[in-house]
C-alpha cells in the first residue's frame, strides 16, 4: 500500500517560519504537526497534515551530540493532543538547503522511537517523521497496524499546489512549445491526478485540453451513455457513439488515448457518490457538474481530502420579451481559502431553490463556444495553479462569464471578500475519512 | 446554531449513539441503527438529522436507505426528493416533510418518522 501526504500550504510556510526561528541553545528546531487519515483501506491511503504546533523553547534539552533534543513534556504534550483530537502526528524538521531532503543517521535512530510512542496512544491514525527542506520535503509514515514508510509523494496543497515527486515526461521535447510554463511544467502535467467530474460539454473540452498539456494521469467520471442531444457539445462525439450508445468515459478515454497513448485512465461510469475511491487520489479536480447542490457535495469532498477543485458552470436566463442572458462562472476552491460559500457562489437562496424543483437542475441549456470558453479558462487556472507559471501568488479565483458580452471578469463579490479570509465551511481540521 | 446538550441527552435515550456532527458549515446529529416505526422496511437504519433550517426545510431527516412505510411494501407513497445525497462520504435519502419551526431535537425527530406510518 502506498502513501500520500498532504501538507496545505498555509501550514507548510508557517512550519517553516517556525523552524527557522533562532533556539537560545539547540541548532535547530522541531515542530508537531496533526494528521488525519483519509481513503482509509485504499490504495493510496492519505495521510493529511491539518494542524501544527511549535515546541516551546523551555522544552529542548541541551545535548552537543545532536541539532536538537526535546524533552518529555514536549513529547507528553504532543501525546495529549493525539488523545484529545484524535488525529496522529508527524515529528517536523528542517533541513534549510535546496532539493528533496533525507533523513540523517540521527533522525533514522531516534524519530522512529518517538513514531512508535505516539503509534501506541493513537494506533488508529497515521503518524510519522517529515523533514522540510525550503522547496520540497521526505517523510515517512505508519498507517494503522503498518510500519513505517515512505510516502510516495508530498503535496502542498494551495496557491499553488507542489508535486515534490515528479516523473519525466515521455518525449518531452513534444511539449518546447509551452516551455514557457516552466522548467519542470511537463514534469509536474506528467505527475498530477486529475479528476474530470462530468463529461459533458464542459468536462470533454477539459479532458481533451489537459491531454493535449501532457496530463498522463486521469481519473474520469460520468454515468451517462451519450444522446443526440449531446452531439453539439461533446467534443470527440460521433454520431457512431450515438448509434452504439456509447458511455461518455468511453468517449473520453478514447480522447485521452487518441492524443496520448500512454496515458493511465482510470473509469468510472457511476455518479462520483456512489464510487468516491478514485476522486480521493487526485492532485486537482475539474468539476463539471449540473446543480448547486451536486457542486456543495463535491466541494465537500474535495475539502475533506485536501484537493483543489476548479468548478465550470454556465446558465441561460430568459425573460419575456428580452434577449437571452448567457451567464456562467470559473471558480477555484482551495482547502484552507474561500470556499463556495465564502464567496457567495452557494448560498441559501439558490440551495432552496434548487430543492424546491426536487433537486433537480432542470433543462441546463448548452452551447460549445461558451462551454469552451469555460472550459479553456478552468484548464488555464488548473494548469497555473500546479504550475505557477503567472506568479500570481494568493488570491480567490472566481471568474463571471457573460457570453451576451463576450466578456469573462473577475466577479464583483471578490471586492468584498478579505485576500486573507480563512474558510471557516470547510475547516482543516475537518479534513480525513468522515468518523460517524 | 449548535445542537442544545440537553435535547441531545433527550435524543441519546431513544438512540444511546447519538452524537453530533459537522461537514461544511452545517451541524447534523447522526443516529445510528435507529428504530424506524414498527412495520417499516428495512427496520432499522442510519440517519442524519439536520437540524437547522437549510434548502427551504426547517429540519431534514436523512436516511442510509429508502425506507418502505409501515403497511406497504414500496417506498412509492412518499416523496423521496433527497435521493443519494452525498453526505460524510456516505449516500443518504430524504423524503419532503415539513416540520414547524421551534421543535426540539426528539420532537423534530418524532415528526419526521410520522411520515413512515
Amino acid at each position: 500500500m502506498s502513501v500520500i501526504l498532504r501538507v496545505p500550504e498555509s501550514i507548510r510556510q508557517e512550519l517553516l517560519a517556525d523552524l527557522r526561528r533562532p533556539h537560545p541553545h539547540a541548532s535547530e528546531r522541531v515542530a508537531f504537526a496533526a494528521v488525519r487519515l483519509g481513503n482509509a483501506g485504499g490504495d493510496p491511503a492519505l495521510a493529511l497534515v491539518t494542524d501544527w504546533w511549535p515546541i516551546p523553547d523551555e522544552h529542548y534539552v541541551e545535548d552537543e551530540g545532536s541539532g536538537a533534543r526535546i524533552g518529555r513534556e514536549a513529547i507528553r504534550n504532543a501525546m495529549q493532543r493525539i488523545l484529545d483530537q484524535g488525529t496522529g502526528v508527524l515529528h517536523v524538521h528542517l533541513h534549510e538547503f535546496a532539493g528533496v531532503p533525507a533523513f540523517g543517521r540521527m533522525d533514522d535512530r531516534e524519530i522512529p522511537r518517538l513514531v512508535d510512542s505516539f503509534v501506541n496512544t493513537n494506533p488508529a491514525m497515521p503518524h510519522g517523521m517529515l523533514v522540510l527542506s525550503p522547496g520540497s520535503a521526505t517523510a515517512r509514515v505508519a498507517l494503522p497496524s503498518e510500519p513505517l514508510r515512505e510516502a510516495q509523494q508530498i503535496t502542498f496543497v494551495g496557491y499553488p499546489t507542489t508535486l515534490t515527486r515528479l516523473v519525466r515526461p515521455r518525449d518531452g521535447a513534444r511539449f518546447s512549445r509551452q516551455s514557457f510554463l516552466g522548467l519542470n511544467s511537463s514534469a509536474i502535467l506528467a505527475s498530477a491526478t486529475v479528476g474530470i467530474i462530468g463529461l459533458g460539454g464542459g468536462g470533454s473540452h477539459i479532458v481533451q485540453q489537459l491531454a493535449h498539456l501532457g496530463f498522463q494521469r486521469f481519473v474520469l467520471y460520468d454515468a451517462q451513455e451519450i444522446e443526440s442531444t449531446n452531439l453539439n457539445r461533446l467534443v470527440g462525439a460521433t454520431e457512431a457513439d450515438i448509434r452504439a450508445s456509447r458511455r461518455k468515459v468511453d468517449i473520453a478515454e478514447r480522447l485521452v488515448k487518441g492524443i496520448r497513448e500512454h496515458a493511465s485512465v482510470q473509469k468510472t461510469a457511476k455518479r462520483w457518490q456512489d464510487e468516491p475511491r478514485p476522486l480521493r487520489s487526485c492532485d486537482l479536480v475539474f468539476g463539471c457538474v449540473d446543480g448547486f447542490d451536486e457542486r456543495r457535495q463535491l466541494e465537500t469532498t474535495c475539502r475533506r481530502y485536501l484537493i483543489p477543485l476548479v468548478d465550470i458552470g454556465m446558465d441561460v436566463h430568459t425573460r419575456d420579451g428580452q434577449a437571452p442572458r448567457l451567464v456562467g462562472q470559473v471558480l477555484a476552491s482551495v482547502p484552507g481559502h474561500p470556499c463556495m460559500q465564502c464567496l457567495g457562489f452557494l448560498n441559501e437562496r439558490t440551495l432552496t431553490e434548487e430543492a424546491q424543483r426536487y433537486g433537480d437542475a432542470g433543462e441546463q441549456p448548452q452551447v460549445v463556444w461558451s462551454n469552451g470558453v469555460l472550459a479553456s479558462t478552468a484548464v488555464g487556472v488548473g494548469v497555473d495553479l500546479l504550475t505557477n507559471w503567472r506568479r500570481r501568488g494568493f488570491g480567490p479565483i472566481y471568474l463571471s462569464y457573460d457570453g451576451n458580452k463576450d466578456t469573462l471578469m473577475p466577479h464583483v463579490r471578490l471586492d468584498y471578500i478579505a485576500r486573507d479570509l480563512v474558510c471557516n465551511h470547510h475547516r482543516l481540521n475537518q479534513a480525513g475519512d468522515p468518523s460517524l | 446554531m449548535p445542537a442544545n446538550p440537553d435535547q441531545l441527552t433527550e435524543l441519546r435515550a431513544v438512540c444511546p449513539g447519538a452524537k453530533v456532527v459537522e461537514e461544511g458549515g452545517i451541524e447534523y446529529v447522526f443516529l445510528p441503527d435507529l428504530v424506524l416505526p414498527e412495520g417499516c422496511q428495512p427496520a432499522r437504519a442510519d440517519v442524519l438529522l439536520r437540524f437547522q433550517p437549510r434548502d427551504g426545510y426547517n429540519s431534514r431527516l436523512f436516511f442510509s436507505s429508502q425506507i418502505a412505510p409501515v403497511r406497504r411494501v414500496t417506498t412509492d407513497a412518499l416523496n423521496w426528493n433527497a435521493n443519494s445525497v452525498g453526505m460524510f462520504e456516505r449516500t443518504w435519502f430524504a423524503f419532503s416533510w415539513r416540520t414547524v419551526e421551534g421543535l426540539s431535537l426528539a420532537q423534530m425527530l418524532t415528526t419526521h418518522l410520522k411520515g413512515l406510518r
